[in-house]
Parts: structure tokens; sequence; C-alpha cells
């Protein structure tokens, strides 16, 4: 079985404030980034528990791609709280088996599509090396 | 009284103008937004980042860009321009806006820049990318712009057809005409903004490729600019040496800039911060008299500047000449503690240019507000009644009053909304009229 | 899943080719069309063009839609757009849902139009998902008082109650002492424009007391505040004794700024009585009539300026106070009201040797003016560097001593009869209100602002602004002008009856509450409280609608899963991560 040749299934979480429309400006801009992309947005990601995105790797997804405000967010302190739950979410991904490349926390500004695709891409490719065998073999 | 079609005129639509048509709006007054370029958002929307937070600029401009344009009280209109009044007995105005033409219809337009594609003329952006970036002769113009709709300029068109051929909503009308439109409005709002000074002849004159604005080194750091990341406009080579040199058009009287133009240490300093973070193993250097990070929280944005190892030098520079390289030599005058005069060279040299109103004494004929004595619009009663000029119902917002930075900008044009809506309700006459001016200005 | 009396119409845009030239939109409406619920799936050329708006409409109406969603651009484009349709046809608008297909799909995935069809499916099937869901809401209501009030009777309280009472809204102006005017009483002329500072502030008062819709409460402090945006409390107590209560619907905090005494030794200060601050030298030349400059019994010939006194101060260069925070801010103002006074001390006495210490002259916009002046007055300016601190010496003659950084560095060292301390301003001991209303106070110990760059002048809390140099330091142009904006931020709320909230706010179902209180050390907004609940008795967590600011963190903090943002369901959103995830049959 050869990693490098499946698409992993990304689900993106956009901000209202910065990363929905950054992702919309890659889009302006016609950059390109897998298809296997799916995106939901929030005003902003802490609203996720560490239980959340363990029923998202339960659903079928490999990888989970936080485009958060980072510290630009307009809500106070949002950011290390998140940051501090995706250490706890990492240590339980592991124990189900999963990689820790396999989910990333980022900031991505309205305009930073450049950077959100290059990124993204590199997630991408980073969850196809490392995530488990048995997802692929679906 | 007369009906009005507005009960006030905003003049300009960058970040002052936007927040006076907000909160007008908000207030409940009908407002009219006028832009002279085929964009709202002036000159913040060009930005990369902002000071002190490095917010990124356009993420905070847009918000405020689309509250305005999409605000049920608030019409806006780009590539539009004032061309006169006449003051009626009821203190009302009778204005004549220059509708310049789009030759696109900006209802069907759906903004999917197919017409750039197909367009065949390359234009040099000499407006949002401040001519370090190309663009079509046709299409929406930049990524953020609002309305997000193609505009056409006219003088760059070979007449090819080929943008109306692969239109999909046919929006693209070519027997568009420029029209004068007339409104009766009850108050008018000067939110012109500034321009840079020219670059001096001792500095080059412009001449110099290496030698660029303030504002081409925005469009340099910005995600959206046309280079994504700093490379030297003569060679696209990445700069090894960037000099910042300050009050390059203020602080002088010989150019008729006295005054200190208030925004360029901070935004200087910002950029050195931002280029030591594109350009890695670039040295920066700011050669400045006085860094006068004056605002809340500006000094300690200095402090880290300095921490970073950005060098400040006390020193004014004063010829810059340009090397057979394309390398910049600047003769600098230094004030500090290791001599007299320098010669340096650098790869890269930022101007800090002097802020100027675009409001000038041309303007003023059609609409004779009086000038204070740095030929900003006069603000009459200057410590209690910002805003207000020498015609009763005429307030100005924003740098048309001096040099402003974004937050001061942002303040003056809620303040001058409040202003305005008390002048639409019959206040304030007496204040624009008290004769005697020193007693309490 | 979905509710048999659920009709969804699903709209899916070519955009003129933006879309169906990379997505067969014409498939998706097929396969979406199989769609439990879904009653009508079309595609269209403009979904936003007037025959696609009154095709929505008309479907509404004729099929009895209870749901409807566009898959087209981005929603930053066209949301609100169709949201109106919705809402005109008769659905509520908080229902309606948009899927981007434009920016986030065709134009992204141009090579690969199977694939991005697909996506394209799997995106609306999300949006099915999510639209069942949503709730009907509608912005939540609150009675505004039609009343401001203003703490804080300086130049900025008095600015700020004029611009609001002149709407004929009546305000209550609350001051601590037995007048009004602020600190601005204690100055000459206030630059740039050279009026006397006192001519100033009367001309304000007697507005002020000739305004009836301004009610002036002297000697007033105010004691206890609760409630929010529409309806504030502010308990009041005057001359230390009677209380009363006033109920306004907001509030302008103008509480201004203190001098910086500085400690004994900075600069010789407390150790000789001829080093006193910029302040005092004002306040002594207010009322100086002589000829000559005594002062504490000496016949003064020359002065020494030092800038930057308590300002800019950096870690391990400056010392503080025992327990004192650092004040790394630039007080802003000072450059110029020293060498404003500067000037003055040589029109009143030309034979007067001035030496002006400075570390950078910050003489910003117009006001660079009173630097020429100096030039022209003769007084003499040296420059030290950021990380020099003039020595003062305490003798028959004060020495000061610094290395010029105008000089190329030599040391230099001034002989004179008095030292003037440019001092900074600093914040007011935290007032009251501070406390009761939980406003944030910055870095610097100023009041905090909702967004440094955008709202500037509004507090994180709603309805609360701030106007002067309790926000930071402000000459008196800049109190003007901000205590305009808070008027007119004010004034759109008051001559409101009513204030809309919008409804995405935190719910508690109190039945599965238990009242630990955990949500409550999550929410930066102090938005939630611990109540009795009416039915059980028990403690249960309430959240206070006009402090919630939507932003979810109280979410997850919740063990019973008892709180949820209501439109944003992380349930609900779960449901449409695993919708989307479904294999599509092509």
């Amino acid at each position: 079985m050869n990693n490098n040749e499946y698409e992993p299934r990304i689900l993106i979480i956009t901000t209202d404030a910065c990363s929905y429309p950054g992702v919309d400006n890659a889009g302006q801009k016609h950059l390109h980034y897998s298809t296997k992309t799916y995106t939901i947005r929030t005003l902003d990601p802490v609203i996720f528990d560490v239980d959340w995105y363990i029923e998202v790797f339960k659903a079928g997804y490999d990888g989970i791609y936080i485009a958060s405000c980072g510290t630009d967010s307009p809500y106070i302190g949002t950011f290390e709280k998140i940051s501090k739950r995706i250490e706890i979410v990492i240590k339980e991904m592991k124990k189900m088996g999963l990689h820790f490349s396999q989910i990333k926390l980022t900031a991505v500004c309205t305009v930073c599509a450049d950077h959100f695709v290059r990124e993204l891409k590199a997630f991408t490719k980073d969850v196809a090396k490392n995530m488990p065998v048995k997802v692929i073999a679906q | 009284m007369t009906e009005l079609d507005y009960d006030a005129l905003i003049i300009g639509g960058g970040i002052g103008g936007i927040q006076t048509a907000i909160d007008l709006g908000d207030m409940g007054h009908k407002v009219l937004m006028i832009e002279r370029r085929v964009s709202t958002g002036g000159a913040m929307i060009q930005l990369s980042k902002v000071f002190p937070t490095l917010d990124c600029g356009s993420c905070i401009t847009t918000p405020k860009m689309s509250s305005a344009f999409n605000h049920a009280m608030v019409t806006t209109k780009t590539m539009a321009e004032f061309q006169s009044f006449t003051e009626q007995s009821d203190d009302t105005f009778e204005v004549e806006i220059l509708q310049r033409s789009r030759f696109v219809d900006l209802d069907a337009c759906s903004g999917c820049n197919e017409c750039a594609d197909a367009c065949p003329v390359i234009v040099l952006d000499e407006g949002y990318d401040e001519s370090l970036g190309y663009t079509k002769a046709v299409g929406v113009p930049f990524a953020t712009a609002l309305p997000q709709k193609a505009a056409l300029d006219i003088d760059n068109c070979i007449y090819c057809g080929k943008c109306a051929n692969v239109c999909p909503t046919d929006a693209i009308h070519f027997e568009m005409r420029d029209e004068i439109q007339k409104f009766k409005v009850g108050a008018i709002i000067i939110a012109t903004g500034f321009y840079q000074t020219p670059i001096k002849e001792n500095y080059g004159g412009g001449r110099f490729k290496n030698v660029i604005t303030g504002l081409q080194m925005e469009r340099l750091l910005s995600p959206t600019g046309p280079t994504l990341g700093i490379f030297r406009p003569s060679d696209s080579k990445i700069p090894w040496s960037i000099a910042f040199v300050q009050c390059a058009g203020s602080r002088d009287k010989s150019i008729g800039v006295p005054y200190c133009s208030s925004i360029c240490c901070m935004f200087a300093i910002k950029q050195a911060i931002l280029a030591s973070a594109s350009a890695v193993m670039a040295e920066i250097t700011i050669y400045n008299i006085d860094i006068r990070a004056f605002g809340k929280g500006y000094d300690v944005f200095y402090e880290t500047a300095r921490n970073m190892g950005i060098n400040f030098v006390k020193g004014k520079v004063a010829l810059i000449e340009e090397l057979e390289n394309k390398d910049t030599r600047l003769h600098i005058e230094v004030l500090g503690r290791d001599g007299n005069k320098k010669l340096v060279e650098h790869d890269l040299t930022v101007l800090s240019m002097g802020v100027v109103p675009q409001w000038d004494e041309h303007m003023s004929k059609e609409l004779p507000v009086a000038l204070n004595s740095n030929k900003f619009v006069d603000e009459i009663r200057l410590l209690s009644d910002p805003g207000i000029t020498s015609i009763p119902g005429v307030f100005a917002v924003g740098t048309a009053t001096g040099p402003k930075d974004i937050v001061d900008t942002i303040v003056s044009g809620s303040a001058i909304a409040g202003k305005v809506s008390l002048w639409l309700k019959g206040e304030l006459r007496d204040r624009f009229l008290m004769k005697e001016l020193q007693v309490v200005m | 899943m979905i509710k048999k009396e659920e009709k969804l119409g699903i709209y899916v845009c070519h955009c003129g080719g933006n879309i169906s030239d990379y997505v067969d939109t014409d498939k998706v409406a097929e396969i979406i069309g199989k769609e439990p619920g879904v009653h009508i799936s079309k595609a269209f050329m403009f979904m936003c063009s007037d025959a696609g708006q009154n095709m929505i409409t008309d479907d509404i109406k004729a099929e009895g839609l209870t749901h409807v969603i566009v898959a087209s651009c981005s929603p930053n484009l066209h949301h609100m757009t169709f949201q109106k349709v919705v809402s005109e046809a008769g659905i509520n608008p908080y229902t309606y849902r948009h899927v981007n297909l434009r920016e986030q799909v065709s134009w992204v995935h141009t090579d690969d139009e199977e694939a991005a069809t697909e996506k394209s499916i799997r995106l609306i099937r999300g949006a099915i998902a999510a639209v069942v869901k949503l709730r009907d809401l509608s912005a939540i209501q609150k009675n505004m008082i039609g009343a401001g009030g203003i703490i804080g009777g300086g130049i900025a309280g008095l600015n700020a109650a004029l611009d609001i009472a002149n709407h004929g809204i009546p305000v209550h102006l609350i001051e601590r002492t037995s007048i009004l005017g602020g600190q601005t009483l204690n100055l000459d002329k206030l630059y740039p424009t050279e009026v006397s500072a006192h001519k100033f502030v009367d001309d304000l008062i007697e507005r002020v007391n000739a305004n009836k819709y301004i009610f002036v409460y002297l000697n007033t402090e105010v004691v206890n505040t609760t409630g929010t945006i529409g309806d504030f409390t502010l308990q009041l107590q005057t001359n230390g004794k009677e209380t009363q209560e006033i109920h306004v619907g907001t509030l302008t905090i103008a509480t201004g700024f203190d001098n910086y005494i500085p400690m004994k030794g900075e600069y010789g200060y407390g150790e000789s009585e001829h080093v006193i601050t910029l302040p005092d030298l004002i306040l002594t030349l207010n009322s100086y009539k002589a000829e000559k400059l005594v002062i504490n019994g000496k016949e003064i010939s020359s002065v020494g300026m030092i800038h930057c006194v308590g300002s800019r101060q950096i870690d391990e260069i400056h010392q503080i106070r025992e327990g004192a925070k650092l004040n790394t801010n630039c007080s802003k103002i000072c450059c110029t009201a020293a060498l404003q006074q500067a000037v003055r001390l040589k029109q009143m006495f030309p034979y007067l040797k001035i030496v002006d210490f400075y570390r950078d002259i910050r003489t910003y916009g117009e006001k660079e003016i009173y630097l020429d002046q100096v030039a022209k007055a003769k007084v003499t300016l040296v420059k030290f560097g950021d990380e020099e601190i003039p020595q003062v010496e305490i003798g028959e003659k004060l020495k000061i001593s610094t290395i010029d950084e105008l000089t190329y560095g030599i040391r230099v060292q001034a002989k004179v009869d008095l030292i003037v301390l440019v001092t900074a301003i600093v914040p007011r001991e935290k007032p009251a209100i501070v406390e009761d209303l939980s406003l944030a106070i910055g870095e610097n110990g100023f009041l905090a602002e909702a967004h440094v760059k955008l709202q500037p002048i509004e507090s994180p809390v709603d309805g609360i602004f701030y106007a002067g140099t309790a926000q930071g330091p402000k000459d008196v142009k800049e109190c003007a002008m901000s205590a305009a904006a808070t008027s007119a931020k004010a004034v759109m709320l008051l001559k409101k009856d009513i204030v809309e909230i919008i409804p995405f706010i935190a719910e508690v179902n109190t039945e599965l509450c238990d009242g630990n209180g955990d949500c409550i050390t999550q929410c930066e907004y102090h938005a939630i409280t611990l109540v009795d609940d009416c039915d059980t008795g028990k403690k249960v967590a309430c959240v206070t609608a006009e402090l919630c600011v939507s932003c979810g963190a109280c979410i997850p903090a919740c063990s019973k899963k008892a709180i949820t943002l209501i439109g944003y369901d992380t349930n609900d959103i779960l449901g449409e991560v695993r919708a989307m995830i479904k294999e599509v049959d092509m």
C-alpha cells in the first residue's frame, strides 16, 4: 500500500473574521489544493471540546486543519485556550493510533492565501505520510 | 425646508469617510459617500500590517468597508468626484458630482474577472500597487476591492472587444459616458485624505529604482502585493541592507512642509520589523532626527524594534546617489557619537515621505473652506468642536485637517459624525459663526 | 433526521460559467434532488439576478418551502442578498444557508471536474444537515433608557455632555470635586491656539450650565454600578453622605489622569526644593507677577528641564517605586508642554538661561512650531540617549550632566538654579466603576478599548465609552475629538427606544446544569453568573445576553454539556461534518 497515492480527507475549520475570507482569497487567486478538503465556518474554534475533534476523526476524516485567527482573534484569550486544548487532543489521538501530524492549529488572515495554500498542501502530505495505514485500506 | 436627496455628502471613501458614513447611518441619517478611485478603502486598504498590533491591514479594513458599503442608509459611488456646490438660503447645499464612466454595469457584473483574463492589455498599476505591479485594462481592481466589480480603464483600452465577448452577464458597455449628477444635501464632509510628498531632487527625484516610498514598501510587504516578498525593484534581488530615511518630506521648510507628518516614525519601525521577518539576512537602519512613537503602546513597539537589532541612527540624509549596480549611497550628517559626515551604502532605500492634503487650494476654489498655515483644511474650533470649517455646514475629517494615524482618523470620523448630526438637527450654527475666534477655539 | 414537514429548496448557481465550467452543476442539482427532505433542486445561470431571486420567492410561495440553500459564490458576497429574499417571502432569515461553490470549489479545483462536482455535492449535503437544525431566531430586544451618564467633569466630560444634550437627550454629569473643569484649570494657555485655558473652560461650563438637559452632580462619587447596555444603575454619594440612584442607558467614562509624582531622590526630587515638576512650574507662573523669578526664596537665573520623568521607562535602566509597574508609555503631550513653558519663561524673564534635556522631541503634527519657537528663544537643547539617564547633583548650584547626542557624544554639564522635571501622564487610581463593570485595564494601566485600532473609544462592554485621558494621554484637541466621538456612539443608542442584540448567545439548559461554575471561569466577558433556578431552587448558570460576545469559550468547559451557543450547536456542526464525508454515488 502506498501512502502517497491516497488523498486524505481534511476538515478545514475556519473563522468568520479571518480565515474564511482568507480561504476565499485563495479562490480569487485561483490557487489549487486538494479536492478532498471540506470547510466549515465558525465564529471561533474555541467552541469545540476535545471529544468533538475525536468524533471528527471517528467519522472518517484523516486530518483536521484549524485555521484560527491566531492572536488576531476578535475574542479575548481564545487562541491560548485552543492551543492548550489541541495538546490534549493530540494525547487522545495517540491513544487511538493516530499521528500528531494529523491535526494542525494555525492562523490564516483574510488575505493570507499563499500562506494558507502552501501550508495546507504540506499538511495534506504530512497526513498522507503519517496517518495509520488501516484508514487507507477503506 | 427643501426636500433633501441626502442628509450628508461625504467626499472620500477612505477609512475616515467610511467611519463617518457608518456612524451617520447608524444615527439615522441618509448619506452619500463618493470616492474618486475605483474602490473604497483609501490608503488603509493598501497597507500590509498596521502598528502597533501588527494586525493584517486588509483584515481590519474590509469589515469597515463592507459595513459602510452595505449600510441601508449609505449610498456609495466610486469613480465619482466632487465638482461644485451652491449654498441655499436654508442652510442646505446643491452639489454637483462628476460620475466618471466605469464602462461596466455594476448591477450586472458578477465580479468573476473573466474580462481581465481575456484582456490583452497590461497596464502599470499606479493605484493599488503604487507602480510596482501590473494590472489589466479591465477587471476587478484588487482582491479586497469594494465594490467587487470590474472597471474598464478607457485610457489604456485598445477596443478589441475581447472582454465584452467573454463577459457572462454582458456587463461591459463601451457606450457609457461620464455624467454630472446633482443632489441636494444638508451637510458636506471633506474626507479626502492625504498624498505622499513627491521625492525630493536630492533623493533622486523618483529616478532611482531602488529608492522607494513608504507606500511602495507597504506593497512589497503585503501578502496581496505584486512581489510577495521584499525584492528590490531594479533587479528583484532580495536586499541585504535596507535604509529607512525619516522626515524625507516633513519637518522641512524648504519644501513647504514645516510640520511633522506624525505617522512615519511608526510605519517605518513597523516596516523594519516586517522586513526583518521577510528578508531575514538584511541589515536594517532607520536614519532619524527624533523617533516619535507617541501613541498608546507605540513606545514599546519602538523598544521591540531596537531589541530585534534594527539600527537607529541619528542623522539627516543630505543626498542620495545611485551607484552603477543600482545600490544607493546615502550622504548622512550623523548627529550621534561617531563623528561627522558619513557615506553609507544600502541595496534598498525607503523614504518616509511627508503627508500632504489631497484637499488642496485647487479643490478649495470650488468649495472655499479656509486652509490653515500648513495648507490643511482649517478647523476653526480646533480645541472644542473638531471638524468645523469656515463654512457653516461643511466639516472635515481625518487627514484632511492634519496628519493622523488610523486610530485618530477613526476617532475623528465618529466625532465629526456626531457634529454633523447636531448640525442637521439645527444646532451648532452659533459655533460656526462665533466671532471671537481667539477667545474660544 | 429530516422531519416529514420539511421542504427544502436547493439552488445551484452556474455563475455564468464561473462555477459550471468546472463543476457539473446539473449533476449536482440532480443528485441533491434525491436527498431526503429536498423538494426542489435546480441549477440556474445567475441566482443573484432578479430572475434568480424571483424564482426563489415564487417557489417559497407556490411550494411552501421551509428552508432555502443557495450554492453559488462566497457568502461574503451574497449571503445577505438571499437572506433578504427568503425573509421577504416569509422564511426566518436566520435559517438561510449559503454554500460557497465558487471561491472554495470551482476556482480552486479548475483541473478536476469530477472531484469538484463531488465536493460540491458533499458541501451541500453538509448544509442540508445543518439547515434543518437551525432555529427561527430574531434579534433580542432590550429597552433603552433615554438618558446618558458621564463620569468626570473635566473638558472631556463637559464636551461629551454637551454633544449628547444638544440632541435633546438628558445627561447626568457626575464630578467628584466641587468644581467642573478638571485639570485644564491648572494650565495657562492651550496649544496650539494659545487660547487661555480658563476662558476655554469657562465657555464650556457656561454652555453646560445653560443646557437644561444636563444635570450636574458635584462632590459626588459613583459608589456602585450595576446593569448592562440600555439600563445601568448608578449609586451616587454626594458630600460623602447623601446617596441616590440614577438610571442611564449608556455610560461615558471621562475620569482623566494623574500627574506622575517623582520618587524621593529621582533627579534630586524631594532632596532640594529647587527640583520641581512641570505642573508645579505652570501653577507658580500662573499667578506670578514680579519681574524677577524667585522660587522657594531663591532668585533663579538658570533653569534645567529634564524630559521623560516617569515615562518611556525601560527595565533595568529606570528605577521605579516598589510594587509599581514600569511605565513604558510615552506621555505624548509633555514635550510640547515643556517647550511651551520654556518659551513662556523666556518671555516673562528674558534674562533666564534655559537648558532642555530631552530623549526625542515629540512635537508631532502642527506642534512642531514649538520646536521652532524654543530655537528662536535661544533655549539650549541637549539630547540624551535612550539608555542614558541625566545625573543630578544637589549643591549650591544644581548640576545636570549627561552625554549629548547632538554634539558627537560629548559629556555636558549644566549648572542651574532650578530643575523642572517634565513628568508623566499616569492613569488615575482605578475608579470603582472599573471594578463594578469588570472593565479591562491595559498593559500601561489606562482603560483598555474594545479594539485598539478599530474601536478606540468603545469599551469591551456594550454601551460604555471612554472619553479623554482615562483611555491614554491626550492633548486638549484630542480630548475634544474623543469626547465628540463617544457622544456620537451614545446618541445613536439613546435615540432608540429599543436596542437590538444579535441572538447568537450562549444558552444554558437549566435541567442539565449542575451549577459548578466551570463555564464562568472561561468567560472573559463576565457574561455568566450563578442564579437560583425559580422552579427547583438550585444554583444554575445564567447568561447575560448584553455581555455575551458569542465567542463560545464557555461551551467546552461544561462536563454536563449544559451550555450551547445558539446558531452554533457543536452537535449540529458535527452532523454537518458527518454529512460531508458520506460517500457520494456519482
